[in-house]
């Protein structure tokens, strides 16, 4: 069951690189650059960590079998 | 003609008619009709066939929507504030995913013999590679629709480009497809289209298994990207309180 909680963690932490996304385009709109690529970075790095806890998951389910 | 490859001619065929020829009968035909605009419009349909043909990762994830761009520059008021409004935004979003994801084709990855002959796991491990597609799709689909829908954004387009806000909004979308088409190809995409031919799906899966299905590594990168967040985050919680004091 393990894989599971690891896979909704992941989705979840996609999710919320979406909306840092989202959080960036007003902030830019706004003209604060800055803070803006912050988000942006913010974003990119919660994608990453989702991507690796699918992979965790993967890996659960892998040697569960 | 497969499965995969109906799926590819019905979704390729959607997107062209969402981009393009329903845009086309709203705005009026008079203003596409012209020899060159007849081409661009059509142009699409060719590109798709010989990808769908070939059933190369280039001419499906590349040259399709590629080919889509230059009717769009003929005319730019195929996408613009008239045109799109929220049900033609979310029909377009929807379209664009299911054709990524009828392009890229995913397969069901096994992972040991057992999973050979198991289609329950099989496609357990395929809906992975469908929901990094489809978040990666949805990122994509956000500043687009902030861009379209955001008062503010719309405002500030309109006071710097003037007459030319509708061409600059089109160039601005383009450059962040390009961009973001690029990005996800080299990091993602092009992973999950090698998963075409048996041979590369072989030689992805033992590189997929030994580097990146290493439990140590992927925790070790794991951390690494939380740590890194995080450095970001207090970043922007430091910036935005030195200058809310300022």
């Amino acid at each position: 069951m393990r894989h599971i909680a690891y896979e909704t963690i992941g989705i979840l932490l996609l999710v919320a690189a979406v909306a840092f996304f989202y959080f960036s385009v007003g902030l830019l709109s706004d003209g604060d650059h800055f803070a803006g690529l912050l988000v942006v970075f913010v974003g990119f790095s919660l994608i990453r960590a989702g991507l690796e806890m699918t992979k965790l998951s993967i890996i659960e389910r892998r040697d569960s079998d | 003609m497969t499965s995969a490859k109906s799926r590819q001619l019905i979704c390729g065929t959607v997107l062209w008619l969402v981009i393009l020829i329903l845009p086309t009968f709203h705005i009026g035909l008079n203003r596409v009709l012209s020899p060159t605009g007849i081409t661009f419009l059509f142009l699409p349909l060719a590109v798709l066939a010989k990808g769908i043909q070939s059933q190369h990762g280039i001419w499906l994830l590349f040259a399709y929507p590629l080919s889509l761009v230059p009717a769009l520059l003929l005319v730019p008021a195929l996408i613009g504030p008239t045109v799109y409004g929220w049900p033609a935004f979310i029909a377009l979003t929807i379209s664009t995913i299911a054709y990524v994801q009828a392009a890229s084709n995913p397969q069901p990855v096994a992972f040991t013999e057992r999973d050979k002959t198991s289609s329950k796991v099989i496609w357990a491990r395929a809906s992975s590679l469908n929901i990094v597609t489809l978040i990666v799709m949805l990122c994509a689909s956000v500043p687009l629709f902030v861009m379209h829908f955001d008062p503010s954004v719309r405002y500030r387009l309109a006071d710097t480009y003037g007459q030319y806000a509708s061409t600059a909004t089109v160039c601005i979308n383009l450059l962040f497809l390009c961009l973001w088409t690029w990005a996800t190809f080299r990091l993602i995409i092009r992973k999950v289209a090698t998963f075409h031919g048996r041979e590369k799906r072989q030689v992805e899966l033992f590189r997929f298994q030994n580097q990146h299905l290493h439990r140590a590594r992927v925790k070790t990168r794991l951390y690494w990207s939380l740590i890194t967040g995080s450095v970001f985050g207090w970043l922007l919680l430091l910036w935005r309180t030195v200058g809310s004091n300022a």
